[in-house]
């Protein structure tokens, strides 16, 4: 087991760096360098200046180290909209995407998952046959506009629930979250149900598909042979087993969530990470969209980790034999 | 084939989706010659009925069935005009996607050794990015047009085509009779195109449905983001997009029909996607 | 009274083509504490007919009619829920392949625990001290350690040791074997024939013995029937049965088999194809393949009786 560990620990930490050169090489090769550092209107001793500090007049390979360095030491620009370092921006704005996409994978796992397995196992009733049919909208129906039906639905002929900006917040290890309080909940359930949307179907029709393949197999057979209660059989028996595929596909599914949430969050105004990129992408907010980019491969590998690690946890049959 | 067509028939549903798509594919294409103005002509909109209700009638006897938008566009038109680039942008990416990704997919395959290996890896890479973000840094990097656009969805596409190309293929290569076939003086072109690729064909199939329909979703989505094609050729993203300003004040239509529209073509295209997986999913059949 | 009696059990398939009759009219009787041997092709129902014997046949199949009395309780039409109260507890079931059988995410413990609380409120220890009684009894070292093995740490042979040993756990009054041994290794099929019989003597527990492997029934095996295209074609104690056979098919069998044929001749082979179970030919199934068939055989053929053996056939070899 632990060199399984140290392998993907290995394996991570080649892949970020390969993604630091290709986020370096992709930066150098399209457009200026100096544009992503300084605002395109600087005069000229400023430029000169820049140049020097960052020693773009070096050679290519030691402003690779030098921005690895810089990486490294989080150092990752100023914004040149908000005029204040990248790391600092993003990371405040961090915690309410991060919110937002854990309510909406929660929410995709915890309802998604039991009426998957319910619908492989009586595939054919027709509670079923109906939550199959939801779970094609589910996941055809682009995120923004169901976004739009929830806030024309809820907001604005029902005046429910509010239809933007984030709720209150309390403040938990220095950082708010919103969900603590009634009314930052109310603010949070539009947003994280739109965002969930694609992962509840999802979870559900691969639950469904693993479910209906297990029933139809020896396991189940044998377990029934035994007289094990269906309900035994469903809990013990088919949800571990499923559990190995939902788990890769969730890790990995988690990432696409965080891309999401740059729709659910333009749509919502809802104050995260994904309104900042879009926000700097039609700003020209250029050290901002570097630094979006190297902390989201950044998670990327991290989650990929995490999901290998959590594999290697379910299924027994991966760890090394003692 | 007829026993494909008799199975596929079977299910309402996905008979009642093809016939939807074809139908949409249809009015797309005859979109210039149906519609009953020319969203694109500048001078044939007229600001006086902008934001016009539907069933609003104008001066000349026409009537707007679906209402208007904030530019006086005809929403019918709109959509119809609309149906045509996301359709075109979805196919071309698809398209593009699926030729680069099964070539890359079956050179992988055939190549085999550490070009196989290295090939695949970055494949493998690419499909857990999602595409949407792909999309997004391409947008950012390139800026705004159809090139970058569509430069934009292949990219994010052409990983499934290649994943499942190479799937097939290797399991193909596999067979005895691709065994046989090499000790033959056959040349592996004709090994590839007359006996791998043709045994490729289902599963892309199911997977090009479905590409489709997430390319169309993905271009709407970039277009409602502000990142897609230029406003003055608005798809049913950017229309959506102009019309969520005014939803709050009660002139929901601008935004709710083309989203309509929207959802029925990507709807459509998955079920029928899902319909031609299960019928050539062999673990499914009893 | 016997253990089980079984009286004209049909269990069809129902299919878009039509019903497939697998198991066509099959009557039978087991003891207490009988070995009973089930042999047959594939195709023949001989699975289905052990699959219908513990309700766990699948859709689209179904238990068209007939009775299965056991301990003199009817199974067919007998509710869900008390059906399930018997399987694992009074009838159990071995399958072929315990790496399918098996759960691989959870060790044998675990697996072993949840069939022991299926049928009673047992405490953790309680359950896992059964368990490894069982364990030690089919011969499975050091069985509390191995507990918490997976299965895919055990050897064909000890996985499958593990299922009867699951199968033991209640001290059920009739096990049902399909094909236990065909996917192991010969030697271990022998070692397994051998304790199995010997298991049943000592624990006085019958089985049914499911498998097309001749040689394999004449070795664990009482009583053998042989099946035919949903029927039972001969029946009686495996012996004589064996030997001289009163069934054409039967001799066919015997005759095919490797060990019987003179080295260097040509392997004898029953002509033909087993029958399509939806397009039955009327009369005797065997007839088109049969060496003595004549213009009788077109219609059902009557049960000869010889003491304890009992031959479908209109002419029977003796």
């Amino acid at each position: 087991m632990p060199g399984y560990i140290l392998e993907r620990l290995l394996q991570s930490m080649l892949v970020m760096l390969a993604m630091s050169a290709l986020v370096f090489a992709g930066v150098h090769a399209i457009g200026n360098p100096i544009d992503l550092l300084i605002s395109p209107d600087a005069t000229q001793d400023i430029r000169a200046a820049a140049i020097a500090h960052y020693g773009l007049d070096q050679p290519l390979w030691r402003q690779y180290l030098g921005f690895l360095n810089r990486l490294l030491q989080g150092d990752l620009g100023r914004s040149l909209v908000f005029n204040m370092p990248v790391t600092e921006l993003v990371f405040s704005r961090l915690p309410a995407t991060l919110e937002l996409a854990l309510s909406a994978v929660l929410v995709g796992a915890l309802l998604g998952i039991p009426l998957g397995i319910w619908a492989g196992y009586r595939p054919d009733s027709p509670f079923s046959r109906l939550i199959m049919a939801l779970s094609v909208l589910g996941f055809s129906v682009p995120t923004f506009w169901v976004g739009l039906i929830l806030i024309l639905t809820f907001a604005v002929n029902l005046g429910w629930l509010p239809a933007g900006n984030r709720g209150p917040t309390v403040e938990v290890f220095g950082i708010g979250w919103s969900f603590l309080t009634l009314e930052g909940l109310k603010f949070l359930l539009l947003p994280a149900l739109n965002l969930s949307l694609f992962k509840l179907a999802l979870m559900i029709r691969l639950a469904r598909a693993g479910t209906r393949e297990l029933m139809l197999g020896d396991t189940v057979k044998f377990a029934r042979a035994a007289g094990l209660s269906e309900f035994t059989i469903l809990r013990h028996h088919v949800l571990r087993l499923i559990a190995i595929p939902l788990v890769t596909v969730f890790g990995l599914e988690f990432g696409s969530t965080l891309a999401f949430a740059v729709v659910t969050e333009t749509i919502f105004s809802w104050p995260g990470v994904g309104k900042l990129i879009i926000d700097s992408i039609t700003s020209l907010d250029r050290p901002v969209m570097v630094g979006y980019l190297v902390l989201v491969a950044f998670l990327f590998v991290t989650l990929n980790l995490i999901v290998d690690l959590t594999y290697a946890l379910l299924d027994p049959r991966l760890r090394r034999a003692t | 084939m007829r026993r494909f067509w008799s199975e596929f028939a079977e299910n309402r549903v996905a008979m009642l989706a093809l016939i939807v798509v074809i139908a949409i594919i249809a009015a797309a294409l005859l979109a210039p010659w149906i519609a009953p103005q020319d969203p694109y002509d500048l001078a044939a909109l007229d600001l006086m009925y902008a934001r016009r209700p539907p069933g609003t009638v104008n001066d000349e006897g026409m009537v707007f069935r679906l209402g208007t938008d904030a530019q006086g566009r005809d929403l019918v038109s709109a959509i119809l005009h609309g149906l045509r680039i996301s359709l075109a942008m979805g196919l071309a990416a698809g398209g593009l996607a699926l030729l680069i990704g099964v070539t890359l997919g079956i050179l992988a395959a055939h190549a085999g050794g550490w070009v196989e290996s290295a090939v695949m890896r970055v494949i493998d890479l690419q499909l857990s990015f999602p595409p949407i973000l792909l999309a997004l840094v391409l947008v950012a990097l390139l800026g705004q047009g159809m090139l970058p656009l569509v430069l934009a969805l292949v990219t994010a596409q052409y990983a499934y085509f290649a994943r499942t190309a190479y799937g097939a293929a290797t399991a193909e290569r596999q067979k005895d009779y691709i065994e046989a076939a090499r000790a033959t003086p056959l040349s592996s072109a004709r090994i590839i195109f007359g006996h791998i690729l043709p045994n490729c064909l289902p599963p892309l199939l199911v997977v090009a449905t479905v590409q489709v329909a997430n390319a169309i979703a993905l271009e709407a989505t970039l277009s409602f983001l502000g990142l897609g094609l230029p406003p003055t050729e608005p798809s049913l993203g950017m229309l959506i997009a102009n019309g969520f300003p005014y939803m709050m004040s009660g002139r929901s239509w601008i935004s709710v029909y083309p989203g309509v529209a929207l959802i029925i073509l990507i709807v459509a295209i998955n079920l029928v996607g899902d319909q031609l997986r299960d019928q050539f999913n062999p673990r499914l059949r009893r | 009274m016997n253990l089980l009696q079984v009286r004209d059990l049909h269990t069809h398939f129902l299919t878009r083509a039509g019903a497939a009759r697998a198991v066509n009219g099959v009557s039978f009787s087991v003891a207490r504490g009988e070995i009973l041997g089930l042999v047959g092709e594939s195709g023949s129902g001989k699975s289905v007919t052990g699959f219908s014997l513990i309700g766990l046949v699948d859709p689209p199949g179904r238990i068209m009619g007939g009775s299965i009395l056991f301990d003199g309780q009817e199974l067919v039409g007998l509710p869900a829920s008390t059906m399930r109260a018997l399987r694992g507890r009074r009838i159990a079931m071995v399958f072929q392949d315990p790496g399918a059988t098996l759960n691989p995410v959870l060790t044998i413990g675990q697996q072993m625990v949840l069939a022991v609380r299926a049928h009673r409120a047992a405490s953790l220890a309680e359950a896992r001290a059964l368990a490894a009684e069982r364990l030690t009894r089919l011969g499975i070292p050091e069985a509390v350690a191995r507990l918490d093995a997976y299965p895919h740490e055990f050897s064909g042979g000890m996985r499958q040791r593990v299922a009867i040993a699951m199968a033991l756990l209640h001290a059920p009054d009739l096990i049902i074997a399909d094909e236990p041994t065909t996917a192991l290794d010969v030697s271990i099929q022998a070692q397994i024939l051998v304790e199995m019989r010997s298991l049943s003597r000592e624990t006085g527990t019958a089985m049914i013995w499911i498998s097309h492997d001749l040689a394999a029934i004449s070795a664990v095996a009482d009583r053998v029937m042989v099946m035919y295209a949903g029927r039972i074609v001969e029946s009686g104690p495996v012996g004589p049965t064996l030997s001289a056979p009163l069934h054409p098919y039967t001799r066919g069998l015997l005759d095919s088999l490797p060990a019987t044929a003179e080295p260097g001749a040509l392997l004898h082979q029953i002509p033909g194809n087993t029958p399509a179970l939806l397009s039955l030919p009327p009369g005797c199934a065997f007839a088109p393949r049969c060496p003595r068939a004549s213009a009788a055989c077109v219609t059902d053929p009557p049960l000869v009786r010889q003491t304890d053996r009992l031959a479908l056939c209109h002419h029977p070899l003796a």
